[in-house]
């Protein structure tokens, strides 16, 4: 005991080793190391490790071990729980275990980093353990290993502390623990070296030759990463499911909260940016702010998302900077330049840009000031004399109103608010989440497409057999319309089911083939009676009936528009379009049986060419093919290829 | 230009009275699309300014560029100014401008051309009843035509641009340096 071996310094002399003899078994001939053996000089290292340093090691490890077990169940709680609020988590925005486990920095292969930093801290336990009771080359051994390991950690909490600083912006209290946890078990290491960086390198170099203990170390370390990723995706899995549960009775009070206030979904418009299906099957609406580290994680996740759904989900995205200055339904300015951000991105979409400048926006989110938002956007290629000019733009701050609005509406409080479905998702949900609600969605629309196209088939079915006329008696009028537009054949009009009407066809050739059939022209009162299934009224004696309040319905088959159930494509040049054969759009008919009244080819009515007016609107219209459309402006020569008619008796 | 007022005011008096100004069936026909190479079917309109009838057949072997218009259309406003620079241009090497009024009142399409700046030179016709517009598959004004010497529609412009009269004017040139 106190037995000064050859090869120990100075320092192994002190008081430090002379505790660390204490607590050293009895002493015993150490075999010698190889690497001591063959190194150069030819002199032993064979001094016992300080046994406070291993116990600050220790000490440190412990600590580390549950410090790495709470960062990793508040990253699962983050992307896959309810996220409660920790106190000790999240202290401001720029102290905030939130913000750097939502950032890209938080995982490494889809495995959180702490669970790595875990696997190290049982180590370190177990090479603790085999300090003290190990046989002396072991000691030596694995108390180097404690001291390169810390020297390792030390090295990457640095690189770790300088991202916190420059990329993501925040500072985890967690994070900070395990950065001490690291820099204990450095020292700890030092300390049981005698305080000799030079020598504990040294040793550590030779220790590392011991290949037992070393691929020993490798399997543990492996080992101990395998089953706590295991584990962690075992609970992934069981808080998806509790989350998933627990959204739907959520969704349910909601949807029902919602639906008793009138509200609809979110309102998606032209002009809103979106990516994904060209002919979506459901539609998933986003609201955020660029500034939000939520909104930032949604991006990640989203994209994950997209890269699957693409092909039969839309994604849009809708602005909601948190931030008083431009959206005066929010209550507080934490996040200054949120509402410039949101102005930026729109006139990058303005550019067709939006979500290049979107993925540049939320990955450098916490720099965005003008002279950044200025950078990106020279960053991506975008023509900045109009991006300047666009920013200035009052209207684009419109644009972003609308959305604003629209937010308000739906009573969202804050970012992201993401709605899939007509269910609202708060928070950034994770890709397994989303995923999830996607499927459930696509299968109901896939169903819900799948229902609608047999009805439509036998409602095309039906139409064929249907009476070709139909008498009308309304108010006032009594009349019978043909049921379906007018094809000519020999100059005479004919209505049936599965032709294609008459296009380019003028009030005064219309007239002519009507009365050819032995028929005339529709007036326009009898028109709207049959498409209303109410009489109109002038209500202002004007002559005029396309300017009064509405007696009846707005479209042929009800209240409101229905995208789908008439031939309307809305768009006035596009040349790959043309009428379809009557009854096609079999729902397109009013309770009495009455085709097409509104879409494919506008009406002629009237009996003279001072009233000749058409009906209906054409094809190229959309929703603004109504019972009570008329156009006017034009005289009774005009005829174009969404111009035919039908005709009453 | 309120000379013209009265002719016009007949004109539209006319029409509300609906007499007939030709025999609408038989300018009907089908009215296809009228696309580049359509050969072009003669017609008669009255002359915006006097009621006085015009026939597009005396512009027989000249380049017309024909223009369908109505007042309450916006770019029209700017598109038919534009064309009497055009055809202050190309007037002396043979180019016509012809420009039809879609609008149902006569007055109206007069009261439009009297507000521009400048008037407008080139021919003005009226189609109050829209029966030469309808051979055209027209869908949105203003529409124009530019007719070759050969009597064969050359292009087919819809809408009005300084963009698109700049390729309608090296248009207009090719077709009147051909033979």
């Amino acid at each position: 005991m106190g037995k000064k071996k050859k090869g120990s310094n100075k320092r192994s002399t002190n008081g430090v080793d002379e505790n660390a003899q204490s607590a050293a078994p009895p002493a015993q001939e150490p075999p010698a190391l190889e690497g001591a053996k063959n190194g150069g000089g030819g002199s032993e290292d064979l001094s016992q490790p300080s046994v406070i340093g291993i116990f600050i090691a220790a000490a440190a490890a412990i600590f580390g071990l549950w410090v790495s077990f709470r960062v990793t169940m508040r990253h699962l709680d983050l992307k896959y729980g309810e996220a409660l609020e920790d106190a000790l988590c999240n202290v401001s925005e720029t102290i905030s275990c939130d913000n750097v486990l939502n950032s890209d920095y938080a995982t490494v292969a889809g495995m959180p980093v702490s669970l790595p930093q875990l696997a190290n801290f049982v180590l370190i336990l177990v090479w603790v353990l085999l300090s003290l009771v190990g046989s002396r080359r072991l000691k030596q051994a694995a108390s180097s290993y404690i001291f390169g390991m810390g020297l390792l950690s030390v090295a990457v909490s640095a690189f770790m502390f300088y991202i916190s600083k420059s990329q993501i912006g925040s500072f985890c209290p967690y994070c900070m623990m395990l950065y001490g946890a690291n820099t204990a078990v450095f020292i700890g290491g030092l300390w049981a070296s005698g305080w000799a960086p030079g020598r504990a390198l040294k040793r550590l170099s030779t220790s590392l030759a011991f290949v037992p203990l070393l691929l020993g170390s490798a399997a543990l370390w492996g080992g101990t990463l395998a089953v706590s990723q295991a584990m962690y995706d075992q609970t992934k899995d069981r808080y998806i499911a509790e989350t998933l549960e627990r959204q739907a009775k959520d969704q349910e009070a909601r949807k029902a909260e919602l639906e008793a206030k009138g509200m609809k979904f979110p309102t998606v418009t032209d002009t809103d940016p979106w990516t994904g299906a060209e002919n979506p099957k459901i539609t998933v609406v986003e609201f955020a702010d660029f500034e939000c580290g939520y909104c930032k994680r949604l991006s990640y996740e989203l994209k994950r998302v997209k890269e699957e759904y693409g092909d039969s989900v839309r994604f849009v995205f809708k602005n909601y900077p948190m931030n008083t200055v431009c959206n005066p339904h929010v209550r507080n300015n934490r996040h200054r330049y949120a509402c410039g951000a949101a102005v930026a991105a729109e006139c990058a979409h303005k550019q067709g840009r939006f979500w290049d400048y979107h993925d540049v926006l939320f990955k450098n989110n916490h720099r965005l000031r003008p002279d950044d938002l200025e950078h990106y956007a020279e960053e991506i290629g975008l023509d900045m004399a109009a991006f300047d000019a666009c920013q200035k733009d009052p209207a684009t701050m419109d644009l972003i109103r609308e959305d604003m609005d629209d937010a308000k509406r739906l009573e969202v409080s804050g970012t992201p608010r993401t709605y899939i479905e007509g269910e609202e998702l708060r928070g950034a949900q994770p890709a397994e989440i989303l995923a999830a609600k996607l499927s459930k969605a696509l299968g109901e629309a896939t169903a819900r497409v799948q229902r609608d196209r047999d009805a439509l088939i036998q409602a095309r079915e039906a139409a064929k057999t249907a009476p070709t006329t139909v008498a009308i008696k309304v108010g006032t009028q009594s009349f019978t319309i043909d049921a379906f537009e007018a094809a000519i054949e020999d100059g005479k009009a004919t209505t049936a089911a599965d032709r294609e009407p008459a296009q380019h066809i003028n009030w005064f050739r219309a007239k002519e083939a009507c009365e050819a059939a032995g028929k005339r022209l529709c007036t326009q009162a009898e028109w709207m009676s049959a498409c209303m299934d109410a009489e109109p009224v002038d209500d202002d004696s004007d002559g005029k009936l396309d300017d009064d309040y509405i007696e009846g319905r707005e479209y042929p088959y009800g209240e409101s528009y229905i995208s789908g159930q008439c031939w309307v494509h809305g768009d006035l040049d596009n040349k790959n379009h043309n009428v379809v054969k009557s009854g096609y759009f079999a729902q397109c008919k009013t309770p009495s049986g009455v085709y097409d009244l509104t879409g494919n080819v506008a009406e002629w009515v009237g009996d003279s060419p001072q009233n000749a007016v058409l009906m209906g609107g054409g094809y190229s219209f959309q929703d603004k093919a109504k019972c009570f459309k008329t156009q006017d402006t034009y005289g009774p020569g005009w005829a174009n290829r969404y111009t035919g008619f039908r005709c009453c008796q | 230009m309120k000379k013209y007022t009265a002719a016009s005011a007949f004109l539209a008096l006319a029409l509300a009275a609906g007499l007939p100004t030709g025999s609408p069936l038989a300018q009907a026909g089908d009215a296809a699309s009228v696309t580049a190479g359509a050969k072009m079917e003669d017609f008669t309109l009255p002359r915006l300014s006097d009621g006085k009838d015009v026939t597009f057949s005396s512009y027989k072997g000249k380049v017309v560029l024909l223009s369908f218009w109505a007042s309450w259309c916006g770019p029209c406003r700017r598109e038919l100014p534009a064309y009497n620079k055009t055809y202050e241009k190309y007037k002396d090497k043979g180019l016509e401008i012809v420009a039809i009024s879609v609008d149902r009142d006569a007055a109206q399409a007069q009261g439009f051309i009297d507000g521009l700046d400048g008037g407008v030179d080139y021919t003005l016709l009226l189609d109050a009843q829209s029966m030469v517009m309808g051979r055209f598959d027209i869908v949105s004004m203003p529409t124009s035509f530019l007719i070759g010497k050969d009597g064969r529609v050359i292009h087919r412009e819809v809408g009005f641009s300084d963009e698109k009269l700049v390729e309608v004017e090296a248009k207009i040139l090719k077709a009147l340096e051909a033979k």
